[in-house]
């Protein structure tokens, strides 16, 4: 009878504060809820980025064509994303536009809606984007090879992502997807690209190291970095010869990774790494300027035309803002071009860094 | 009960706006009426709608605003857990005055997973008072557990449980029932 008289009394005052934090709590479950509620009304309906991506035999994937759908980024936020008929972004083709982009999910234009689409703010600069995401630079090579014919006598921009793309060149796999890669023979010392795995099988051999820690690998300049910038080369210098060909003329376009979440990412990398400390963020713009002055080719680095607010807050790659920006600078790109770099190469780049 | 909103999409941003809008609105309306304004209703729809265009063609702004509410919903959180915690102990501590009524009753024979190899449904592991609950609510299992073994005084603590396993942020679900960690 004592224990249920003290736990009456207890029991009062407990529920006095339960009604209290109640009605403290009361508009904040509303807020959420209303929000939550209103936001799927709202919202539209969505594909994964799974969902628009399709087995090639030759590229290991692309996206699929003539898509006009909503599709959700790492936020799960959807954006309208539009492709032609062969699955690259946009509706016109490479024949109708002045500048081509090749490249990775920068060129898709990842996370970003159509209206803001970087190839859609070229102003009279019609720009066509040729890229998919998670592409590296031997699927950007294989497609300029087949898209040749079209490209006579435009700018064909590089976007070289130096995020992922300079070690994804050398690897079999990214994300899961067999993808095509440089392999360097033993005996000779050149590169060639490796596409006897490709498959729509997944990869099942797991990465070792996330992109961002291989990224700060490649920029300490260690063992990794010199293969990494040496397939570069092969890469670009084959890209020039392929567009010399045609009349066309290349121009590698570097784009850093200024996101906040990377810099995080990176701050996290170096407190567990030590090996990575030393690591130059400015390496890889000074390598790929050495090997475009080589090979005589365009260089435009967007490390300084770029900031941070360029970039969104919880994705690596560039919001609306920095993507019209690209955009504008991609149209002044085809007006008024770099000075083609006046060193030429003493040989085919593969032979060059072999010896 | 979510007081947080994790999710970051336009549409979220869209949505919080509008129902700030809303709230504003509703408060603007109420605050102006109050004071025997006759335009209670204008002042309303103006800051709903001001406060719901602004967040809806700014993402930005209603992103901030998002994050600033959600750093408040938190502050609230926490205090409230606090309160209600507190509020449980108290009755805790109050009926332990008097003394302890809580029984040791070990499973029966067999009853338990850890006794017998062969093991058991989930169900052995949830009535080792000799009480199965019926798969209701955990609050209703509670108070028949506590009516049928004369602790009454436990009927007390399911108000503020019951508020405090409501109040959950949105990173912070808790897991199911009969969720095992293998070591």
């Amino acid at each position: 009878m004592l224990r249920t008289t003290l736990a009456l009394l207890g029991g009062v005052l407990a529920l006095a504060v339960t009604l209290v934090v109640g009605v403290v709590t009361l508009p904040f479950w509303l807020v959420s809820s209303l929000t939550a509620g209103l936001a799927a009304l709202l919202e539209p309906a969505s594909l994964s980025q799974g969902d628009i991506i399709e087995y090639d035999p030759d590229l290991g994937w692309k996206v699929k064509a003539n898509q006009r759908c909503f599709v959700r980024d790492l936020a799960e936020d959807p954006h309208r994303v539009t492709t032609d008929a062969h699955g690259w972004r946009g509706r016109d083709g490479a024949a109708e536009a002045d500048v081509v982009a090749f490249g990775d999910s920068f060129a898709f234009g990842d996370g970003i809606d159509d209206a803001g689409f970087f190839a859609h703010h070229g102003g009279a600069v019609t720009i066509k984007a040729v890229g998919a995401p998670g592409y590296n630079m031997v699927q950007g090579l294989l497609l300029m090879r087949r898209l040749a014919p079209e490209l006579t006598g435009k700018t064909v921009v590089w976007l070289v992502y130096l995020g992922n793309d300079l070690a994804d060149n050398l690897r079999p796999e990214m994300d899961g997807y067999r993808t095509p890669f440089l392999r360097r023979a033993e005996d000779t010392g050149s590169w060639h690209i490796h596409t006897g795995h490709l498959g729509p099988q997944p990869w099942t051999f797991p990465t070792r190291l996330r992109a961002h820690e291989l990224f700060m690998e490649i920029a300490t300049g260690a063992h990794l970095g010199r293969r990494a910038f040496a397939a570069a080369e092969h890469l670009i210098g084959e890209a020039r010869d392929v567009l010399e060909g045609v009349g066309a003329r290349l121009v590698v376009v570097s784009v850093p990774d200024l996101s906040p979440l990377s810099k995080r990412w990176m701050e996290d990398a170096v407190a567990a790494r030590p090996d990575l400390a030393d690591w130059d963020s400015a390496l890889p713009d000074r390598e790929l300027a050495a090997i475009c002055r080589r090979l005589a080719v365009r260089f435009l680095p967007l490390t300084n035309r770029l900031s941070e607010s360029d970039y969104r807050d919880f994705d690596v790659h560039w919001n609306e803002e920095g993507s019209r920006k690209v955009g504008a600078i991609l149209a002044r790109l085809h007006a008024d071009p770099p000075p083609e770099p006046t060193e030429k190469p003493s040989g085919s780049p593969a032979r060059r860094i072999a010896s | 009960m979510l007081i947080t909103t994790k999710r970051r999409s336009r549409a979220t941003a869209r949505a919080f706006a509008l129902v700030m809008g809303l709230c504003l609105g509703l408060l603007t309306a109420g605050g102006a009426f109050a004071l025997g304004s006759a335009m209670w209703p204008i002042w309303g729809v103006a800051a709903l709608f001001g406060t719901g265009a602004i967040g809806w063609w700014n993402r930005r702004a209603a992103e901030r605003g998002l994050e600033a509410w959600n750093t408040l919903a938190r502050a609230v959180a926490r205090l409230a857990r606090l309160a209600l915690t507190g509020a449980a102990f108290l009755v805790i501590v109050l009926a332990g005055v008097a003394g302890s009524h809580l029984p040791w009753l070990p499973p029966d024979p067999g009853a338990s997973g850890w006794l017998r190899r062969s093991g058991e449904g989930s169900r052995a592991f949830e009535s080792q008072s000799n009480f199965s609950s019926s798969g209701g609510s955990w609050g209703r299992t509670v108070a028949a557990w506590a009516r049928r073994s004369g602790n009454l005084w436990v009927w007390a603590l399911i108000p503020p449980l019951l508020l405090l396993s409501r109040i959950q942020l949105a990173n912070q679900r808790s897991l199911g029932g009969a969720t095992y960690t293998l070591y």
